[in-house]
């Protein structure tokens, strides 16, 4: 079928990869909890937007910029935290049908090409954030909003889910040669 | 080397990757990164240099992600996302079922005709199709199995009613559709209503038929007070019906854009949710977590399927292929037929998002040098992967339904009882390509 794969397979709570695994979840559920509170703001500073423009034909200085980057928190900062808890979309209808290692092995290499890309993804933004920082860019618009917190922050949510592949890896890797030691 | 000929090896390693359960979002992006890195590397007439291609990929992958979700119109999505969530956690959504059932419950088929209004109401303020059978699977498929509903009808109607999600406006795959063939994302919402409303009507007149045909499997329930409770049940339906007028009237009225009705929406809902004492704060908290997580799985795809756009269009490929089809002088009959074959071939693996961000760029351009118009070929698009998502082998709301009907239905059941409402889907279909003024008269009136 064509579904989530599950999250990621459970580590010894007590090794090294558990404490990293326990620590970026904790920084993943923060992450996603300020997304949440971000989209209800979204959601408020619209509904405030259009009751303004209609009731006293005010509008609210950039609103549809601060939508657009508010957007940019609400889809970059669960991403590691939803990795973690319910995996990506996959088609896993022809590895059901395959043996178990074969589904397993693609996992890995999902995992390894998504931490791979997202994670270059990550480093690109962060290396023009000392640029945007240092250049004083913004974003055309009545506030001058600055672009820097925008990229800090959609970098932290690919670093992150970067991270959280590369766990997710290393756990599947972890899980794989734990059943071939019971097998044997 | 040619780039037409990385473009189709990227299509095929995609497909290989997703064979192997690649996420799709993983295996998009991946391959639009490693086939453009190839692509400007291997330019034709020059010798191979990665150095040259570093460059430009670097500044592809540094900047179109983010400028992508920097979006005022896809903020539409994770906004109705909520307010569909919203709807569920306060019962919302489950009101026009509730009346359907009632108010039907002396009819034959009854209970499966309200399954399927209460997946068009859902719909109406929901735009996902696996999350509207995932509601209404919960709640009509048990109470239909109880009154003795044949296996078949009782999870058929609700998987197919399922799919109402997404052409019932607001639906995220039109805000999707909309952006990557930068069409109105309102005109489309409005040219959607009337094929919705059609495809409703198909599906409770398959039930009809389907009852005349078999009275067994659908006896009637047993109910009682029913008289008085018509009028209790109507009148807890006026959150629901409040919500659509806000959101889609608002739209059609030209008050609002689709992105402004999403947050209107969504405060609406949650103001009355509260007001009615039907969401506490722990409820919002589940339906804002929901609402941030499916965000979350639905961009790391359309992340991807950007980067992959930017691919196909770089190796130019859909240029070649319209050139082909140009060359060939396939009429537009042939072409839609095939495209509508294309669409349920990959809807019989693929999910819609993915199979949305894999073909538009290949298609579009097939489709605009035709003449034909995009927001009727967006209804088709949607309706088709509609299809797709009841459609053996792989059906996403059929697995939804089994997920929750557990063992004591066999899938085959579930298939067997969604392929006589596939009956109707065809015929809809038939009808939305044969008369494209049945997508196209609401949109010209805005």
């Amino acid at each position: 079928m064509s579904g989530t794969h599950d999250g990621m397979p459970p580590l010894p709570p007590g090794s090294k990869l558990g404490i990293l695994d326990h620590l970026l979840d904790r920084a993943e559920r923060v992450l996603s909890s300020i997304a949440s509170i971000i989209l209800l703001a979204m959601g408020v500073l619209i509904s405030v937007s259009v009751a303004a423009r209609e009731q006293i034909n005010v509008t609210i200085p950039d609103d549809i910029l601060m939508v657009g980057l508010a957007m940019v928190a609400v889809v970059a900062l669960p991403m590691a935290h939803v990795q973690r808890d319910k995996g990506q979309i996959a088609v896993t209808v022809i590895t059901d049908r395959l043996p178990q290692r074969v589904g397993e092995i693609g996992r890995v290499l999902g995992n390894l090409l998504g931490f791979l890309l997202f994670g270059a993804i990550a480093l690109l933004v962060i290396e023009s954030i000392p640029k945007a920082f240092a250049e004083n860019h913004y974003y055309d618009g009545q506030l001058s909003i600055p672009v820097w917190p925008t990229k800090l922050v959609f970098a932290i949510g690919m670093g992150l889910f970067s991270l959280r592949l590369g766990l997710c890896m290393v756990a599947d890797l972890v899980t794989m040669k734990n059943r071939r030691k019971a097998d044997h | 080397m040619d780039p037409h000929l990385i473009g189709y090896g990227g299509f095929a390693v995609v497909l290989v990757l997703l064979a192997f359960r690649v996420p799709i979002a993983i295996a998009l992006g991946s391959v639009a990164t490693c086939g453009m890195l190839l692509a400007y590397a291997w330019t034709p007439w020059l010798p191979f240099s990665l150095s040259a291609a570093i460059p430009p990929v670097s500044s592809l992958l540094g900047s179109t992600p983010l400028d992508f979700i920097n979006s005022y119109a896809l903020s539409t999505v994770p906004l109705f996302i909520f307010v569909g969530h919203l709807a569920f956690q306060a019962g919302f959504t489950t009101d026009i079922y509730a009346a359907a059932r009632v108010w039907l419950a002396r009819m034959p088929g009854g209970l499966a005709i309200a399954s399927i209004i209460g997946c068009g109401g859902f719909s109406a303020i929901s735009g996902s199709s696996v999350a509207c059978a995932a509601a209404m699977g919960r709640v009509a498929v048990p109470e239909m199995l109880e009154s003795n509903y044949s296996r078949a009808l009782a999870t058929g109607s609700v998987a197919i009613g399922g799919t109402l999600g997404s052409l019932i406006p607001p639906s995220i795959l039109f805000i999707i559709f909309g952006v990557f063939a930068e069409q109105s994302i309102a005109k489309l919402f409005v040219a959607a209503a009337i094929p919705g409303l059609i495809s409703l009507i198909g599906y409770i007149v398959i039930v009809v038929i389907w009852v005349k045909l078999r009275p067994q499997d659908a006896p009637q329930p047993e109910l009682t007070n029913v008289r008085e409770k018509r009028g209790q049940a109507l009148a807890k339906c006026w959150p629901i019906l409040l919500l659509f007028a806000v959101i889609i009237g608002g739209i059609y009225l030209g008050a609002f854009t689709p992105t402004e009705a999403a947050g209107v929406g969504a405060i609406a809902t949650l103001i009355l949710g509260v007001v009615l004492r039907r969401l506490d704060i722990a409820k919002i908290k589940e339906a804002l977590r929901e609402a941030v997580s499916q965000s979350g799985q639905l961009f790391a795809i359309a992340i991807a399927g950007k980067l992959f756009v930017n691919f196909i269009a770089l190796t130019n490929v859909a240029a070649q292929l319209t050139g082909w089809i140009g060359s060939a002088e396939l009429s537009v009959f042939v072409v839609m037929g095939l495209i509508v074959l294309l669409y349920l071939i990959l809807g019989m693996m693929l999910d819609p998002l993915g199979i949305i961000l894999l073909t538009l760029p290949l298609t579009l351009p097939v489709v605009e040098s035709y003449g034909l118009d995009l927001i009727w070929y967006g209804v088709i698009v949607v309706k088709l992967l509609e299809m797709g998502l009841v459609t053996p082998p792989i059906g996403l709301n059929v697995f939804v339904i089994k997920s929750i009907v557990g063992d004591r239905i066999p899938l085959e059941r579930i298939f067997a009882g969604v392929s006589f409402f596939l009956i109707s889907d065809v015929i809809v279909m038939g009808l939305l390509l044969a008369f494209p003024i049945l997508s196209l008269y609401l949109p010209s009136l805005l």
